[in-house]
């Protein structure tokens, strides 16, 4: 929605003093106010409910979930007043964090009454009562004072006739002693005055609507720390799923890999030694054994495989030799630096280095498998401002896209990625060009340890 | 042992398994059959029997594809629910006991739920085979220690029998003989028949003849 004191744009920026009185923004916010007037006596009971409540019930504990649930009714206030002010103030403001219920009876008894954004919206809910009959007074009075005061010379002659103390008489009002409002000069000058005051209260309208504007904002509106905490929630949530779901592979593995093969051995080698102990066919023994054998070994490799996705060994030796390893392993050629600053840095920070170690692991299998690349390069370093940075540019066809698990596609590796990134405050960036080359960049931002 | 050729329809995903499997069962005379998921096992079950073709035991694995979870638990399910007589031996390298449960929900005739570790005895483990297709109940003894360990949490009665009555309880459900658990316990026969008439007593069970629904009132009991 746009201002409607800003079209046509021309006019009213030359001339806002004269067209704010017929502006729409003036008379939407003006209406506003008559609104809330009405709408702020039944918050202000409704603030007086919870304390009521709450002053009634806190004997009884666990009727104190009656005042609570009342309390956290604020933010469906809260819902209201934003629409209004969307409406009618132009003013865009974001719901606070949802509130999220946590586990236990009195646990989510606790943080009924700790909701800060509930408190917040009764806070507003409060401030306004005064506020509201504030500016439904003044601006009313004054526009009502400045229509008097400009048609005055028309309804003074309504008046009766008063005699005044030197015994002349007069059609008008009387400011002090004998001074009579009914020379034309007189009522000229309060007409100008009422001209004054008309121009003047659309401001005032406006400075009470930007009063209510500031008020919602603050109070209607999410919260720093809660917008931190919203966001913490969110990529804890996704961390655990990762976790989760990095568990779960762990697990599919050793129950297709190893765990069936030693099946297939225990079967093989206990039917070796039926074979053996009845002495009759030695040649299949000794061809059972040798298979088992085999199995044993692949048994072995795969072992090898998956301890090295649980914890890469060759991190111990630092992350330059452990990129270094992951390097030599891909298909494609791959250049590593290292700065190396932040190889010692990072031997403090075990799990941003583990991050970059995957993170890196995951973007060369990505160049590998669909880059079609001839070859790529790896750089770990420190940022202008000092963010850890990490680089892998591949010179494949490009086109790369972060796709979430859901929008299905091509490489929806680097959604989840983005995700384990996004757990420690880190950033992950995708500049992929039709016919590349492809740069992805994860920044963690310095002094996050995970 | 008794030597009995068998008619098998085996359900297992890893072909490694799968091919060992069939290798083992061929070279003891027996007819195998194997497929890869539990759709294909039910309908290569269905096909032969309406070809008139015999299937004495169904042998599967519980996790296979499409979603890796109890595919070849469900695939029994559906066979025992169209032919309740069919035996099925489930065959897992994982226990879980609500697995258990469902199966021994109904009835408990021709069923066997053993860990695939088992097959490294190859005798015990045709022996078990042979035990499921005749109709009895074959279960490992780690499925029978976990309802044990389930349900004794529950059941305060099953806190009132002995170690040596709990052992032979578990050897019973495992669908033992009265002589086998003798011989594994190294009492006399008259010993476990006191003792199985003991936890009868404290269970509040009728004694019966049978060993198999002697198996069959005890998991009733156990919740299974």
């Amino acid at each position: 929605m746009t201002h409607a004191a800003d079209s046509p744009p021309s006019r009213s920026a030359r001339l806002p003093f004269l067209t704010a009185l017929v502006s729409p923004r003036t008379w939407k916010e003006f209406g506003y106010q008559w609104l809330m007037l009405p709408l702020s006596v039944a918050a202000l009971a409704y603030v007086l409910l919870v304390f009521n409540l709450a002053a009634v019930l806190v004997w009884t504990v666990v009727g104190l979930f009656i005042p609570g649930i009342v309390l956290l009714g604020a933010r469906g206030w809260g819902v209201m007043y934003r629409g209004l002010a969307a409406q009618f103030l132009d003013s865009r403001i974001e719901a606070p964090a949802r509130y999220v219920r946590p586990k236990g009876f009195w646990r989510t008894l606790g943080a009924l009454f700790v909701d800060g954004d509930a408190w917040r919206a009764l806070l507003f809910m409060f401030l306004t009562y005064p506020l509201a009959l504030a500016a439904t007074i003044i601006n009313t009075t004054v526009f009502v004072s400045a229509l008097g005061a400009i048609t005055y010379p028309v309804w003074r002659n309504f008046l009766p006739a008063q005699e005044s103390a030197d015994g002349t008489w007069h059609k008008g009002s009387q400011w002090g002693d004998n001074y009579w409002l009914d020379t034309p000069g007189r009522m000229a000058l309060q007409a100008l005055i009422g001209v004054a005051l008309l121009l003047l209260w659309p401001w005032l309208v406006r400075g009470f609507g930007q009063l209510f504007r500031l008020l919602s904002t603050a109070l209607l509106g999410p919260t720093r720390s809660g917008e931190r905490v919203a966001a913490l929630r969110a990529t804890r949530a996704a961390a655990v799923r990762d976790a989760d779901a990095r568990l779960r592979g762990i697990e599919r593995d050793l129950h297709d890999g190893p765990q069936a093969r030693l099946v297939a051995v225990a079967m093989q080698l206990g039917e070796a030694k039926a074979q053996l102990a009845a002495g009759t066919d030695l040649d299949h023994a000794a061809a059972l054994v040798d298979s088992a054998h085999a199995s044993t070994k692949e048994t072995l490799i795969e072992l090898r495989e998956i301890v090295r996705g649980i914890h890469p060994p060759a991190l111990d030796a630092g992350l330059a030799v452990a990129l270094e390893t992951l390097a030599a392993r891909s298909s494609v050629p791959v250049r590593v630096t290292v700065a190396p600053a932040i190889e010692t840095e990072l031997g403090a920070e075990p799990q941003i280095q583990s991050l970059v170690y995957y993170s890196v692991a995951e973007l060369l299998t990505n160049v590998a498998k669909h880059a079609h690349a001839a070859s790529a390069t790896v750089a770990v370093d420190r940022s202008a401002s000092g963010d850890l940075r990490v680089r892998v540019t591949d010179d494949g066809k490009g086109g790369a896209l972060v796709v979430t698990p859901d929008g299905g596609g091509l490489r929806t590796g680097l959604a989840g990625l983005g995700r384990r990134v996004a757990a420690v405050d880190g950033e992950l960036t995708v500049d992929s060009p039709a016919g590349g080359p492809t740069v992805v960049t994860v920044t963690v931002p310095k002094g996050k340890p995970a | 042992m008794t030597k009995v050729e068998l008619s098998v329809v085996v359900g297992e995903d890893l072909a490694l398994l799968r091919d060992g499997l069939v290798a083992l069962l061929t070279r003891r005379g027996h007819e195998v059959v194997a497929v890869g998921d539990g759709q294909a096992l039910v309908d290569e079950v269905r096909a032969r029997l309406a070809k008139g073709l015999a299937v004495d035991v169904v042998v599967t694995d519980i996790r296979m594809p499409p979603s890796f979870t109890d595919e070849g638990l469900r695939a029994a399910l559906e066979l025992r629910a169209s032919h309740p007589e069919l035996p099925v031996l489930l065959f897992s390298q994982y226990i879980e006991t609500r697995y258990a449960s469902q199966l021994l929900a109904g009835d408990a005739r021709g069923i066997g739920y053993l860990l695939k570790d088992r097959v490294a005895d190859v005798d015990e483990f045709m022996d078990a085979l042979a035990r499921v297709a005749r109709g009895h109940t074959v279960l490992d003894p780690e499925v029978v220690a976990q309802l044990m360990g389930v349900t004794s949490g529950r059941h305060a009665t099953l806190a009132r029998l002995s170690d040596r009555e709990r052992e032979v309880l578990e050897l019973m459900a495992e669908g033992r003989s009265n002589k086998a658990i003798s011989e594994l316990l190294f009492i006399s026969t008259g010993t476990v028949e006191k003792n199985i008439a003991s936890i009868f007593a404290k269970l509040g069970l009728e004694v019966d003849d049978s060993d198999h629904r002697r198996v069959l009132a005890v998991l009733r009991y156990l919740g299974a």
